[in-house]
Order: C-alpha cells, then sequence, then structure tokens
C-alpha cells in the first residue's frame, strides 16, 4: 500500500471482501494495481474457490483437496530459486486457471485452431505420446519424430531401430 | 438506551434494539450483563459513529443475517452489487470516509453495513484499468517495468472472455 498517501487507503482484508463482488476479468486487472493487491489477490482461498463455484468449475469431492495436496508436495520439491520474487499463488488459483482455460480453449472455443502434417509417409503410425510439448511418433518404418504442436515442424528424428517400433515413452528429456 | 463512547471521547446514545445490530456490542451487551456502564469504541471516531448509527437506526427490527452467510455456496451465487436505494444515498460519502465506514462495520461486526461498502467500493473498480484503479485510491505502482510486464502477460487469460 502507498505509504506516502496521507488519507485512509483501503486496508487489505476489506479489499478481500471487495474481490469478491468482481468478475475475472475485474480481479485480472486489480491484480496489477501494486504487489500488496496482488499478493492478497493471488493467495485468496475463498476468492478462488467462489469463482470456482461461479463458474461451474468446481467438482467437489475430494477433486480440489487432492490437486492442493499434490501442488504443495510438488512446490515443497521444487528448489526456491530467486526467480520466486513474486509471491506463489493459492492451489486454487492454480486450479481455476487451468479448468478454466480447458474450458474456455476445448468446450466454448468459437475458433479452435487445427493444423495437419504428414508424418511417416505411407507407414502406419504405432504409438503416439503427446510429453513436455512435443508430439512424438513412432511406425513400422522403423523410426521415432518428434514435432512440435503448435507448428508441426519435425524437431527431431530418431533412427537406430531396425524394425518396426512398437511403444515409446517419454521422460522429462524428451 | 445503551450509552457508547468514540475514539475521540464523545458519548452517544441508542435504543439497545438499534445498537444490537453491532455483533460486537450485543456480545458485549451480554458479557456485562444489565449496566449502563458505557461501552468503549475506542477504534471507532464520532463522525463515522454517527454515520453507523444513522446506518442502524434506519434498519432496525430487520433480521440479522447468520453468522456463516457469506461462507455458504448457495450465497456465492447469488452474489450481486445491486444496493437498496436508502443505502445507496447513506453511502454516497467521499473516500475516506467510504473507508472508514468498512473498517468501522468490520470492527463492529455489522454484516450488512459491511457489504454495502464493499459492494460500492467493488462498483469503484468495475470497468477501470489498473492505472484507474490507483488514480481513484492514489495508490503508488511499485511493480518494476519487467514485473509489470510479466504481471501483464500472466493475467493474460483472465481478460479473454
Amino acid at each position: 500500500m502507498d505509504l506516502d498517501n496521507p488519507g485512509l487507503s483501503l486496508d487489505l482484508p476489506s479489499l478481500s471482501r471487495i474481490l469478491r463482488y468482481l468478475n475475472l476479468q475485474e480481479v485480472g486487472r486489480a491484480c496489477m494495481v501494486c504487489k500488496a493487491w496482488r499478493a492478497t489477490i493471488e493467495g485468496d482461498e475463498i476468492l478462488w474457490r467462489d469463482l470456482l463455484i461461479r463458474k461451474g468449475l468446481w467438482c467437489g469431492g475430494e477433486s480440489e483437496a487432492n490437486f492442493c495436496k499434490m501442488l504443495m508436495k510438488h512446490r515443497r520439491k521444487a528448489i526456491v530459486s530467486g526467480k520466486g520474487v513474486l509471491p506463489l499463488a493459492h492451489p486454487y488459483k492454480v486450479l481455476f486457471k487451468s479448468r478454466y482455460l480447458t474450458l474456455t480453449r476445448w468446450i466454448s472455443n468459437p475458433s479452435p485452431k487445427h493444423i495437419e502434417f504428414p508424418v511417416h509417409g505411407h507407414s502406419v503410425v504405432t504409438c503416439l505420446l503427446f510429453s513436455q510439448n512435443r508430439i512424438i511418433s513412432a511406425s513400422d518404418d522403423q523410426s521415432i519424430g518428434v514435432y512440435s504442436p503448435t507448428t508441426g515442424r519435425l524437431l527431431q528424428s530418431l533412427e537406430g531401430h531396425e524394425g518396426g517400433v512398437w511403444a515409446t515413452s517419454g521422460n522429462h528429456y524428451i | 438506551m445503551v450509552t457508547l463512547v468514540t475514539s475521540d471521547n464523545e458519548k452517544f446514545t441508542a435504543d439497545k434494539e438499534v445498537a444490537e445490530r453491532s455483533v460486537l456490542i450485543k456480545n458485549m451487551l451480554e458479557d456485562v450483563g444489565e449496566s449502563d456502564q458505557p461501552i468503549p469504541l475506542p477504534n471507532v471516531s464520532s463522525s463515522v459513529l454517527k454515520k453507523v448509527l444513522e446506518y442502524c437506526e434506519h434498519h432496525r427490527g430487520e433480521p440479522l443475517p447468520a453468522a456463516d452467510a457469506d461462507t455458504t455456496q448457495d450465497d456465492t451465487r447469488k452474489r450481486t452489487t445491486d444496493i437498496s436505494e436508502w443505502d445507496q444515498k447513506f453511502i454516497t460519502v467521499d473516500q475516506e470516509m467510504l473507508f472508514e465506514i468498512i473498517l468501522a462495520a468490520n470492527y463492529l461486526d455489522i454484516k450488512s453495513l459491511l457489504d454495502v461498502g464493499c459492494k460500492t467500493v467493488a462498483n469503484m473498480i468495475k470497468g477501470k484499468t489498473p492505472e484507474e484503479i490507483r488514480k481513484l485510491f492514489n495508490i503508488v505502482n511499485d511493480f518494476t517495468p519487467e514485473e509489470e510486464a510479466q504481471i501483464k502477460k500472466e493475467n493474460e487469460w483472465a481478460e479473454d472472455r
């Protein structure tokens, strides 16, 4: 908050109550006002829980609690780097964004993007993998191709199999 | 009658029914039992208490909301920023008074007044850009240009409708 402001400024607990009356777009804009507002908004459990409910994205049961548990575990493992100067968001915010974008991009997207590109000529594609933002396809033509999902460009061609490739599996390095 | 003493040492008297719209005062009265002792309100100034009592007087006799009303999912679904005509007129005050009323309503635990105050601020924020919000509330932008660019990018998804 503004320390030089001689007048009374909005206290953060009040801001939290006020946020509950805003829609998603307005919350997004309020996030850009200053550090204190951003931290309040990002970390506001009730705000994001409400938005999940209001947008019909609250699944109930163990769903949300399990997501929180998983994310916290993941965060504990991640080494705190110097990059994380700004505070982390509440798991409900992360969940909201993920579910909201799934909804808007897959279900209510008026102009979905569609690309097609040829792979493996006339040979049969035996397995297909989507991993680490790569499409990996293998074929009975003995080759494996790694493609960009946004452009379809061949990023890497893996040769060496002497027969058809029947299974693939990705890890963090692919 | 109940006697209330403000931070600037001014005494106010109000009907018990009016003063008890504040859950804080209601609980205090229950704790001390029958007594003429004035109730000190060190966090509320006389100008603010005058407004608060005006609000409580107007709404006397109306049912008080349940303690957990805003945590239920039902309340979440029907949340609007509509304010009744009288309340609207009542809350047409300068910004400093508005914030003081919100603080006092929170401290005194008068949920309906707190809601009116918060809805009013929400309506002020609606439709404004971050820069306009800063100007409105006299807030300094404390992000570095790099952080600002990052945050703008981070929030782009919320702008799509």
